[in-house]
């Protein structure tokens, strides 16, 4: 099915951002040749790259079927996995960094990737990500003085 | 001569214990990234960069560019003795490198790699020393119209040496451009695509888009991968060439590094493309081009000194003109606007300090380069060892503290995430991320320069014909789009 095959799909997403940045281009101004406005590039970059979209779009439909643009966003059954729970986990580190601080966010992220992505032991997740919590705490709050959410430990 | 004083006065700041030190540091760290397979120069850069932002501007560039460089030195290791290239620009090293070593002979490989990679770095970097200065009092006279130009040939160029599609590598670029205008109009300072977000306000941040869509996105791509490294047993011995390997490999040495260098000047080019071509144009001068392939020494002899070369060489245009050439030379743009340096022509004159203790570390950087691999090669083959299933939580760190330290806020951390997701898909549905970020990068500069001339020209677009520097690049800008249907003529005619 044609929906399926990379090209269609990624044509058809490019093609809208085209005529969204479109639309916002004229929306802010174009203004004239002689004194372009805000909205000139947006504008005129976004019907670029709409015709772009079209024209893969068009070569896409004239190839018809082809087996080897069907969207495959995994090697291997399964490292869709380890793909997918970094990506959550990082999400996770992104929402608990302030409320519970750097030690506390980084010691939780450090553990779970390495216990349960990376596959290794429980005492061995949980030493490392203390050890490295500590150390680049040390390194960059202290060493680099970068200012690090202090959250429900507080240090200073 | 105002070069040699000039480099005089870079020796003085970069013998500084601090830049030293740190010059060390970007070397190992290079020649590490250089021999881990995964880990690039481009993503290690963009993991650094945040770091750096609390070190004093020259130091930082420093050890940035010792990072780049010096990965081009330990990549050739890891394709000598495992058939895996080490970084992209090492991956015809692979061919023959690797051949050499089965045959017992990659102690002499590792060394021609070495000591090409010496030779072809010094003799870049005097080239860059007497170039810069030189290009960058050419283009004091460029105006509006000069950068516009130069500037659409630079991304018509990049886009179109890309390794994939072509109509998706300029896809990649107007989405660039599109992305570098959300923010601060450069002109009127009106607010674009904001949103009425105030995080927006100076668009999307730089360096958590280039950590998300090289750093993170690469984590995801090799988290995919099932390592499978079997490493030689055979000790490595003797590690210098022999006198008659020495002459073999002479000739493709120097061509290896005019290539570089040439590559690494123009836009789009790079390491990568340099090494490839000096393989295939030394393969194409030699006496016995069927031996490449089994282990020839000029198959590594060449190419090694020309990623180098086009290390050093895209400084050229980064230092003179403020156009950054490829990806490497975008972050070491940021690197410098981060800093509060202005990149253009001016920099070498208002920043003399910053120019010349760079190229002079350069010149410290190689000999302590030559120095980590010839004697230590022992000791990165160690490394190679470390699994994957360990590094990467940390360079998942890394990317996360980099992209927060910058502003201090999450925002920062979730455009970094986004873009990784986007990186990733980016990937699969086979678009290169490289023009994108060119267009990125350069899209506010184009802006400004663009819409200032057709102001300054009254709306007449034929200010960038009747300019004779700007219609240079407008008509090579034509040629390179033309292109396409020249060839295919030709081959028309050639078939019939």
């Amino acid at each position: 099915m044609i929906a399926k095959n990379k090209d269609f799909l990624s044509s058809v997403v490019w093609g809208a951002v085209a005529l969204a940045f479109t639309w916002g281009g004229l929306q802010l101004g174009v203004g004239s040749l002689h004194r372009p406005g805000p909205g000139f590039i947006p504008a005129m970059i976004g019907v670029l790259l709409f015709l772009l979209s079209a024209a893969l779009l068009l070569i896409t439909l004239l190839q018809g079927k082809n087996e080897q643009a069907k969207v495959v966003l995994w090697k291997e059954k399964g490292s869709w996995k380890k793909i997918l729970s970094s990506f959550i986990t990082l999400l996770f580190y992104l929402i608990l960094l302030n409320p519970l601080g750097y030690l506390v966010t980084t010691f939780l992220f450090l553990t779970y990737l390495i216990r349960f992505v990376s596959g290794k032991g429980w005492w061995l997740a949980l030493g490392i990500a203390i050890l490295t919590s500590g150390a680049s705490y040390l390194l960059f709050a202290i060493g680099l003085e970068v200012r690090l959410p202090q959250g429900i430990i507080r240090l200073n | 001569m105002e070069s040699l004083s000039g480099l005089m006065y870079g020796l003085s700041i970069a013998f500084q214990p601090g830049n030293l030190f740190f010059c060390f540091l970007g070397c190992v760290v290079g020649t590490l990234i250089g021999v881990l397979p995964g880990i690039g120069p481009t993503g290690t850069l963009a993991l650094l960069l945040p770091i750096t932002f609390h070190l004093p501007s020259s130091t930082a560039i420093i050890m940035l560019s010792g990072i780049y460089y010096g990965a081009m030195y330990g990549g050739s290791t890891t394709s000598i003795l495992v058939n895996i290239p080490g970084e992209a620009a090492s991956l015809v090293t692979c061919l023959d490198g690797y051949q050499m070593a089965r045959q017992g002979r990659g102690g002499p490989a590792l060394g021609i790699a070495a000591i090409g990679s010496f030779i072809a770095g010094t003799l870049s970097v005097i080239a860059l020393m007497f170039l810069a200065p030189a290009l960058a009092s050419f283009a004091l006279h460029f105006s509006s119209p000069e950068y516009a130009a130069i500037i659409i040939f630079g991304l018509t160029l990049i886009s179109f040496l890309g390794s994939g599609s072509k109509l998706k590598a300029f896809m990649m670029g107007g989405v660039g451009l599109l992305l570098g205008t959300i923010g601060s109009d450069p002109v009127e300072s009106v607010d674009r695509f904001t949103f009425g977000s105030f995080f927006l306000l100076d668009g999307v941040g730089l360096i958590p888009l280039i950590m998300g869509l090289f750093g993170i996105s690469e984590i995801f791509l090799n988290l995919e991968e099932e390592e499978f490294r079997t490493i030689l047993k055979e000790k490595i011995k003797n590690l210098f060439p022999n006198g008659k390997e020495w002459l073999e490999s002479a000739w493709p040495m120097v061509r290896g590094t005019l290539i570089g260098l040439f590559m690494g000047i123009i836009p789009g080019g790079n390491a990568i493309i340099a090494a490839t071509m000096s393989y295939a144009v030394e393969k194409r001068v030699s006496k016995h081009p069927e031996k490449f392939g089994t282990g020839v020494i000029e198959g590594v002899a060449g190419p090694e000194s020309a990623n180098n070369a086009a290390a050093a060489g895209s400084f050229i245009p980064l230092l003179s003109l403020g156009i950054p050439t490829n990806a490497v030379m975008g972050l070491l743009l940021a690197a410098l606007m981060l800093h509060g340096i202005i990149p253009g022509p001016l920099l070498i004159s208002r920043h003399p300090d910053l120019f010349w203790s760079v190229i002079a570390s350069m010149y410290i950087g190689n000999v302590m380069l030559l120095a980590l691999n010839l004697p230590l090669i022992g000791l990165w083959v160690q490394i190679l060892k470390v699994p994957y299933a360990y590094l990467f939580p940390f360079l998942f760190l890394f990317c996360l503290l980099g992209s927060f330290s910058l502003k201090n806020t999450i925002f920062d951390i979730a455009v970094m995430i986004f873009f990784g997701g986007v990186g990733f898909l980016l990937k699969k549905f086979e678009y290169e991320a490289t023009p994108l970020i060119f267009a990125f990068l350069l899209g506010p500069m184009f802006e400004e320069h663009f819409r200032r001339s057709l102001i300054m020209s009254y709306g007449g677009f034929s200010t960038f014909l009747e300019r004779p520097i700007a219609a240079v690049f407008v008509l090579a800008t034509g040629i390179v789009l033309l292109s396409p249907l020249f060839w295919r003529v030709k081959h028309k005619r050639s078939e019939q």
